[in-house]
């Protein structure tokens, strides 16, 4: 499984984020994030590829909050055309 | 030696004793975590910033609120500054009632002296409640911006029906502050059907928390109107020297109080079982047997003596200082009581009991209804044999 992450401006919304995944079935965590992306607590909601769209989907109205979406190629974070 | 939990009569100020849940949820957040919550990835963060997650979300269902707009303050009263600094404007007309507390009064006091805001007060029925008619043609001649006022009077507990305040708030384009520092936890709150744009709460009253945490529940248009009271770290927007515009971040500087959070979760996950409609309850028939026991005493005169909603708050006051008569009843029978103006100089002018003020009891959830009339008792004996 190809693993994505999506990263927001604050924790209180990568919480949101996973929990209302979560809620929906989704098998998302949380993952740290490098310092060169977000300088910040460091926290992206990790979610796999396949689900992207659809996770992104259910966060549409989270548009604002969205950071950024990555690919994860071992520690690396690629970014990604976010849907939102 | 511990307080009397069975004789505390001080709920009003701070509820006493907290549910055992809360004590353990305290105990075990200083034991087990205790991280600084939002500022790192390793897991005792994550579990700080999961448990002001939890506590925003779980705290807005109780109170018909929004998780995304739950600020977390130090107290009600710092929830207050942070709603009245940020909606009372320049040159504004902002109302209050006649029986607002200092943590109203103040700031309303400091921003007349330094905004040029101009202080109108709505007037109150014979127990200082600000009825919805009254209040309705109060709006009209005075156009205010900005209305304050509390839900409950924490000098004599009755409560004014906030809804239609609210309501008529919502008709005017007026901004509406809710005081519910004495109702969070004890009466059924609804901010957004009753029309509140800042719902400012005390997390160690009803809610059955630790001191130390209260809580600003906006409203979506008030959130876009907020301003912070302090400017500091927020573990956001790290680059910037300026704080972030987005919530709660942008409204709570400084390393979170995640040991009050977690003694307030606990308080208001009991509530949510046990359901603020049953506390409501139990207040009502503790303030109708505190009532109804108080009335035959000789020469005593009850504050909030009305069948109107209420919490479990009574004042008296008698022939003798409220001041003597309070340490009487600690020095011989143990019960712990308020005396004074209980920082509502306002309520204790429109009751005409300024200077003195009045004994204010206060039993809460976990008060004997036997030991209603044991207190009520031991003022009785105190009042006839006073020295």
């Amino acid at each position: 499984m190809t693993a994505c992450a999506l990263v927001f401006r604050s924790v209180h919304d990568v919480l949101k984020a996973e929990a209302r995944t979560k809620e929906r079935g989704f098998a998302t965590r949380l993952i740290p994030v490098p310092k060169q992306i977000n300088p910040d607590c460091g926290l992206a909601l990790q979610v796999a590829c396949g689900d992207l769209a659809a996770v992104e989907g259910l966060l549409a109205d989270m548009r604002e909050r969205l950071q950024g979406a990555y690919r994860l190629d071992g520690a690396a974070f690629t970014p990604l055309e976010p849907a939102l | 030696m511990a307080a009397d939990a069975r004789r505390y009569f001080d709920n009003a100020a701070t509820s006493y004793p907290k549910p055992e849940p809360v004590y353990a949820a305290l105990d075990r957040w200083a034991r087990d975590w205790g991280a600084t919550a939002g500022r790192a990835a390793h897991p005792a963060a994550v579990a700080g910033s999961r448990l002001l997650f939890d506590l925003r979300r779980e705290l807005a269902a109780l109170v018909g609120g929004d998780a995304d707009r739950v600020v977390l303050t130090k107290s009600a009263t710092e929830a207050l500054n942070l709603a009245l600094f940020s909606l009372a404007a320049p040159g504004d007309v902002v109302a209050h009632g006649p029986l607002e507390h200092n943590a109203v009064m103040r700031p309303l006091t400091h921003l007349a002296a330094a905004r040029g805001v101009r202080l109108v007060e709505a007037p109150g029925d014979g127990h200082g409640r600000v009825t919805p008619d009254a209040f309705a043609r109060f709006v009209e001649a005075q156009r205010p911006d900005v209305f304050v006022t509390l839900h409950a009077s924490n000098v004599h507990g009755l409560a004014q029906d906030a809804g239609a305040l609210g309501d008529i708030c919502r008709k005017r384009a007026v901004w509406f502050v809710l005081d519910a520092a004495q109702t969070g936890g004890c009466l059924p709150l609804d901010a957004a059907a009753m029309g509140v744009d800042a719902l400012c709460l005390a997390g160690h009253k009803g809610l059955l928390g630790p001191t130390g945490i209260g809580a600003l529940v906006l409203s979506a248009r008030a959130a876009e109107n907020t301003r912070p009271l302090i400017h500091g770290g927020t573990g956001s927007v790290s680059e910037k020297e300026t704080m972030p515009d987005f919530l709660p971040d942008a409204l709570e500087a400084g390393t979170p109080n995640t040991f009050g959070a977690a003694g307030l979760l606990a308080g208001v996950r009991y509530l949510a079982e046990r359901t603020v409609a049953d506390a409501a309850q139990c207040e009502a028939e503790l303030r109708g047997r505190l009532l109804e026991r108080l009335r035959p005493i000789p020469g005593l005169r009850i504050f909030g003596d009305d069948p109107g909603p209420a919490v479990a708050v009574v004042s008296v006051a008698a022939a003798m200082a409220p001041s003597d008569l309070a340490h009487l009843l600690d020095e011989r029978y143990g019960v712990a009581v308020r005396a004074g103006l209980h920082c509502a100089p306002r309520a204790h002018r429109f009751l005409g009991t300024a200077p003195a003020g009045t004994v204010r009891f206060a039993p809460g959830l976990f008060t004997p209804a036997k030991v209603i009339d044991e207190v009520v008792d031991a003022l009785a004996e105190i009042l006839r044999s006073p020295s």
